[in-house]
């Protein structure tokens, strides 16, 4: 029980009056606090300046591509003139201007008409992290493109009222001939390229064949299936080095092994044209037919017994060209030949004397060809007098070529070759001319497209290879296939830039730029 | 401070200026191409704005060290202090675009962050704790006294069982006396109501005291001079006793009440001159 004498004015006589002058712990911590934080940061401060680093300062990391620039502020934030331009006297302000970027990049102008060109860092904005500083957002193009106008005034030739990939974006427009066309205007889409070719057909499972380009060529690009083998559309349709743009489809390399190959006579086994021009073609098969005349006439002597000799001669025999020396029975097997002899032509074949014959599939789009003996499956009335001709003994090496010439060139040219190409009707001459195949290396020109990382999608989902028969089919996806995943929200990305470039790339500086490395890193080199 | 109707009319403009500059952020940083951003001259205004609010609340601290000028009352300060200090960590936030930023521009927004937590929870445990001391510790005195009161309160101790079993043990006393400006005790004199009303029992024999004088020295003057347990039970045994034991208690809650300001205040320091540098070298580059 509290003294109730024990009052707050008898208690109070226990303080001090001056008690506040004198330091209490709790203050003087207080007061030696508040010096020290700030030291402390001060020192922070000064710590960093005396190491020469100004990292703290920056508003964030700089992007990874100028990882070398990161603590030199300078290399970019320069006193500028009143023109912008970088200028070397001093100055308290030091902005990032135009000319700091060009030093390394040339950042080519995005249309000649555009209405105004917005500085370098409008849309490059650096400090943010390490993150690619050509991902923009939409609103960096739409400022112009949903209201597209030229500095010329003329009406713009794209698009001129787009807002955002998913319903702003107008249907893709391919490159036909000189001109776009958008894929939503029917009739106007065709492929324009002069070459036949049914995708149908090549991609039919169990098509013949397959069998003997697998073996040629690897299981690469031949699919297995439950009901046969498959050519897969890797096959023709090959990626560049960095998997992102598809590379054209090469004769030599995707066209001629075991299927179209340009064989043009059974007497000359393994013996191929070239694909090549019609002249070419010509010179060529002008060429062997004489060397194979000369050599049947030199055939006998000493070499008259060995296997190679004997080959020749059953040749030939096929050939009727057995005048000087007694030809081997023709129906010798080639098989029997010994490998990598001379046989075939010599210097003319085509084919690796090491690559074993493939007897092309009795379907195969070949054309007629010349049996052995020279009959043809289906010979001309015309040839019959040449052959005729030929099988008479003694004549001179240029008229057994006159004579075999048009036989081959007539498989070639007109079965062979216009299998897949377009003859030219207006040319004149004594060789048919074919048109340029033209065929698009690149129908979205406008837009970039990277294969590589769509590549867990089946081609035939957005190219409708499968139903196509005619050349004339543009394959391409319409962009509401493209809707199909890149949606916004939940979808894969729709930003402008996914798909499309401001600059063009390929007016980017070009290799030995202006800097050294000791100007980029600030640091002699050892 | 304790947040009362007086408060109205602050919390009223604070929450509306919150508003405005809400209502001129969200378009700005909507529109903006690359995002909101410090340096957009938005993003300076918003910075500007509240880097002066930051420096007026800095300022309370200078406003009490010169109580006689006229510039303003100190509750008005105070008020000031609480809700435009509020305010300005909404306006850096804007400043920042909700962004960490850079190292610098990190080890502000950690800072301010520190800062403005501290202060609400300064202000929460104003508006119960010095009730609950008002209630609970009748006894209560001036903070910065309580160690010297303590000591008059075992010397008084010391004289009242000192009168009864005779000499005891010389110890120091603790604070010793500082030197008088006014007011109260000299060392080891006692205060006069309690000697009037302490009855002083006649001296007993020798072996009768030392019982009593053992059990004063090995636990009550032990207690008189150190810091109560963290129970704060001494028992009550006499008013002595529970008048330390009160001090004890107020000491304790007193560190509770503004021990923040030991965080608050430095930190806030180093945050001004922290965020002077960020906006010169910021309006540089």
């Amino acid at each position: 029980m509290a003294d109730e004498r024990y009052t707050t004015k008898v208690r109070a006589k226990r303080i001090e009056l001056s008690y506040f002058k004198h330091a209490h712990p709790f203050r003087r911590w207080k007061l030696i606090l508040s010096i020290v934080a700030p030291v402390i940061a001060g020192g922070w401060l000064v710590g960093y300046a005396a190491l020469g680093s100004s990292r703290i300062y920056t508003s964030g990391p700089v992007a990874t591509a100028h990882a070398m620039f990161g603590t030199r502020c300078e290399a970019c934030h320069r006193a500028a003139d009143a023109d912008g331009k970088p200028s070397a006297r001093g100055g308290f302000f030091l902005r990032v201007t135009d000319e700091a970027c060009t030093t390394c990049h040339r950042g080519p102008t995005h249309h000649d008409t555009q209405t105004f060109e917005p500085s370098c860092s409008t849309c490059h904005v650096e400090h943010k992290g390490h993150v690619l500083l050509a991902t923009l957002d939409d609103m960096h193009c739409t400022r112009c493109h949903r209201d597209l106008k030229t500095s010329s005034g003329a009406a713009p030739k794209f698009e001129t009222k787009i807002t955002r990939f998913a319903g702003g974006h107008p249907e893709f427009a391919v490159q036909v001939g000189d001109r776009r066309v958008r894929l939503d205007r029917g009739a106007e889409v065709k492929d324009t390229a002069s070459i036949l070719l049914n995708h149908q057909k090549h991609v039919k499972v169990g098509l013949k064949g397959l069998d003997q380009l697998r073996q040629l060529r690897g299981p690469r690009g031949i699919t297995e299936t439950p009901h046969g083998l498959q050519l897969s559309c890797g096959f023709c349709h090959e990626t560049d080095a960095s998997r992102a743009m598809i590379q054209p489809v090469s004769y030599a390399k995707h066209c001629g092994p075991a299927c179209h190959e340009l064989d043009f006579d059974g007497r000359f086994p393994g013996v191929a044209a070239p694909h090549d021009t019609p002249t070419i073609v010509h010179g060529f098969l002008r060429t062997l037919f004489l060397e194979t005349f000369e050599a049947c006439q030199s055939l006998g002597g000493a070499a008259a017994q060995t296997p190679p000799a004997d080959t020749r001669r059953a040749q030939c025999g096929e050939l009727g060209l057995s005048a000087k020396t007694e030809a081997p029975p023709s129906s010798a097997p080639t098989g029997d030949r010994p490998e990598g002899e001379g046989a075939r032509g010599g210097r003319l074949l085509r084919r690796s004397e090491a690559e074993p014959k493939e007897e092309p599939p009795a379907d195969q789009p070949r054309g007629r060809r010349l049996l052995r003996g020279g009959a043809a499956e289906e010979a001309p009335a015309e040839r019959d007098g040449a052959r005729a001709q030929r099988e008479t003994p003694g004549r001179s090496a240029l008229t057994w070529v006159s004579a075999e010439l048009p036989g081959a060139e007539n498989v070639l040219f007109k079965q062979k070759c216009q299998f897949c190409h377009v003859k030219d009707a207006e040319a004149k001459g004594p060789l048919p001319q074919y048109l340029p195949t033209r065929i698009p290396v690149r129908w979205l020109r406008h837009a970039v497209f990277d294969h590589g990382v769509h590549r867990p999608i089946q081609c035939v989902e957005c190219h409708k290879a499968t139903t196509s028969t005619q050349t004339a089919d543009v394959l391409m996806p319409s962009v509401s296939v493209c809707r199909e995943c890149h949606r916004s929200g939940s979808g894969a990305r729709t930003a402008c830039v996914e798909c499309h470039l401001y600059h063009d790339k390929s007016l980017e500086t070009d290799l030995d730029g202006r800097h050294t490395i000791r100007r980029l890193t600030g640091r002699s080199l050892e | 401070m304790l947040l009362d109707p007086s408060h109205h009319r602050w919390i009223i403009a604070t929450a509306v200026a919150a508003v405005v500059a809400t209502a001129a952020y969200v378009p700005y940083a909507a529109s903006r191409l690359n995002g909101p951003s410090g340096g957009s001259w938005p993003g300076l205004v918003f910075g500007g704005l509240g880097f002066a609010l930051m420096i007026y609340a800095g300022l309370l601290g200078a406003r009490r060290k010169v109580p006689t000028w006229r510039l303003g009352r100190a509750t008005t300060w105070m008020k000031g202090h609480l809700w435009l200090g509020l305010l300005s960590y909404l306006l850096i936030l804007y400043h920042s675009g909700l962004a960490w930023g850079g190292t610098l521009t990190l080890v502000l927004m950690l800072l301010f962050t520190i800062v403005i937590a501290s202060g609400i929870y300064g202000v929460l445990l104003q508006q119960f704790m010095p009730r609950l001391m008002t209630e609970r510790l009748p006894l209560e005195t001036v903070y910065e006294q309580i160690d010297v009161i303590v000591a008059q309160l075992r010397g008084e101790a010391d004289a009242l069982v000192g009168s009864v079993v005779g000499l005891l043990p010389v110890v120091d006393l603790e604070p010793s006396g500082p030197a008088h400006a006014g007011g109260g005790l000299a060392h080891g004199e006692a205060l006069a109501v309690h000697s009037r009303t302490t009855a002083v029992a006649p001296l007993p024999a020798e072996a009768e005291a030392a019982p009593l004088k053992d059990a004063y020295v090995r636990e009550i003057r032990g207690y008189l001079a150190r810091d109560v347990p963290r129970n704060g039970r001494l028992g009550n045994r006499r008013e002595r006793d529970e008048e330390r034991r009160q001090l004890a208690v107020q000491k304790r809650l007193h560190h509770w009440l503004h021990g923040w300001l030991l965080i608050h205040v430095p930190l806030s320091m180093a945050l001004l001159l922290l965020s002077a540098v960020h906006a010169i070298v910021s309006l540089r580059y």
